[in-house]
């Protein structure tokens, strides 16, 4: 089964969850979500991502600066992002919930 | 990026920043507006991260190095195909202004030959050419240590680029008509110039923002505003008059953008006019030394076009984070 775009629908969602935990950067997205598995975000697949988030204004960005030195790019949640992940929860939860049932159904 | 910045970075996330800085240069277009200061912000931060915390770096960005860097510039910098084609129609409107104007002057033997059309054909040929060029040189350059070491800078992979237009400038009218060499020399000097100009001007730019502590456009179009803000808030109290909220502020930029963009309808109406019209002089009177004013208009109009509605993105989201600065007020 081809399930690349659920799975990128879920990163996405995933994504603006850690974001919407608060102000955050790159670098740390990366670690929060290998934490729970999405390991192969490391190779800056995430990038794109962000910016097309941002481009859909559910995430936005700054250049600030960071305690090692140099500038840094951080991102926060908009609005429209809270709204979409909120959405999406109930989109999720439809989903599993029917997926168990047709599934426990078919292991009785 | 300047060497301060990469001071800041040590021995393998040197070398590796080093390596991304080079694609980036590598890749990006100077006919783009664009510079790689974003991309690599993200680049850097991330390898600094690494260096302090004394990871490997395959193990903060994968295995693959080279994988991660394109990632990361294709974010920045995804391919657009109706951008290419509006930057290689402005630049080739740039060469075919200078091959109209220098024909123009110089005599030939067979002027007959030197139609709109055929003239524009050329540059927009050469510019292609000169891509596909530089495209190969660089899948090249990364696959080939060698080169991928030598061609360090920017500067040398655009005259890479610029040599291959000229060649195909100089050969394809050849084909077809002969050409005299003094005008062809004339033609590849000036072209080479200018566009040596044009890249050090924006390597200049870059410097400087590097310098002031600007990484992006973005950056740079916000300050600029900002300036103005506190320009016109201090003319206010000087003139006994309340100074602006940020909302006032964002509301007088909307109302100026408001009128631009109906002097931007009408320069289009213009545009359109003026391309139609130099078509037919091409149709009716051929080649004609008044149409190279038309042509120089055209060229300054693209620009314009060009460069306003890639600005015109950025203000409308400066006006809004200057509303949602009173509103969190």
């Amino acid at each position: 089964m081809d399930n690349s775009q659920l799975l990128k629908g879920i990163l996405q969602a995933c994504i603006v969850s850690v974001i919407s935990e608060g102000e955050t950067y790159g670098y740390l997205i990366i670690q929060e979500l290998s934490k729970y598995g999405f390991d192969h975000i490391k190779d800056g697949t995430l990038y794109p991502i962000l910016t097309r988030l941002q481009k859909k204004k559910l995430i936005k960005s700054r250049i600030g600066d960071s305690s090692l030195g140099p500038k840094r790019k951080y991102f926060s949640i908009t609005e429209e992002g809270l709204e979409y992940l909120s959405n999406f929860k109930i989109e999720f939860d439809n989903i599993v919930s029917t997926t168990k049932k047709i599934l426990d159904k078919k292991g009785e | 990026m300047d060497d301060k910045k990469k001071s800041y970075l040590d021995g393998e996330y040197l070398e590796a920043y080093n390596k991304a800085e080079r694609y980036v240069k590598l890749y990006s277009n100077y006919r783009e507006t664009i510079n790689g200061n974003d991309c690599l912000i993200e680049i850097q931060d991330v390898l600094l991260i690494a260096q302090q915390d004394e990871k490997p770096i395959n193990e903060v960005i994968g295995d693959d190095f080279n994988k991660f860097i394109r990632n990361v510039y294709r974010a920045y910098y995804p391919f657009s195909l109706v951008n290419y084609v509006y930057t290689t129609h402005t630049f080739s409107l740039f060469i075919a202004l200078v091959m109209v104007l220098i024909f123009s002057v110089i005599k030939s033997p067979n002027e007959d030959a030197f139609t709109y059309s055929n003239v524009y054909f050329v540059s927009v040929m050469s510019t292609l050419f000169g891509d596909l060029i530089k495209w190969i040189v660089v899948k090249l350059a990364n696959k080939v240590d060698f080169i991928f070491n030598f061609i360090t800078k920017r500067l040398v992979t655009t005259m890479l680029n610029n040599f291959s237009m000229l060649l195909f400038i100089i050969l394809v009218p050849n084909v077809f008509v002969t050409f005299a060499i003094e005008t062809l020399v004339v033609v590849l000097i000036f072209i080479l110039t200018s566009t040596i100009g044009i890249v050090y001007t924006i390597r200049m730019n870059n410097a400087h923002h590097d310098k002031v502590g600007i990484g992006t456009f973005k950056e740079a179009l916000f300050k600029n505003m900002d300036n103005k803000y506190e320009k016109k808030n201090r003319k206010l109290v000087e003139k006994n008059k309340n100074p602006l909220t940020h909302l006032g502020w964002a509301e007088l930029l909307e109302k100026h953008y408001k009128i631009y963009d109906v002097v931007t309808s009408l320069v289009i109406i213009l545009y359109l006019g003026l391309t139609s019209y130099v078509i037919y002089l091409q149709v009716e009177d051929g080649f004609s030394v008044g149409g190279v004013f038309l042509l120089i208009f055209l060229v300054l109009i693209t620009v314009f076009l060009m460069s306003y509605y890639t600005s015109k993105k950025t203000i409308n989201e400066y006006i809004k984070s200057k509303r949602e600065f009173d509103a969190k007020k």
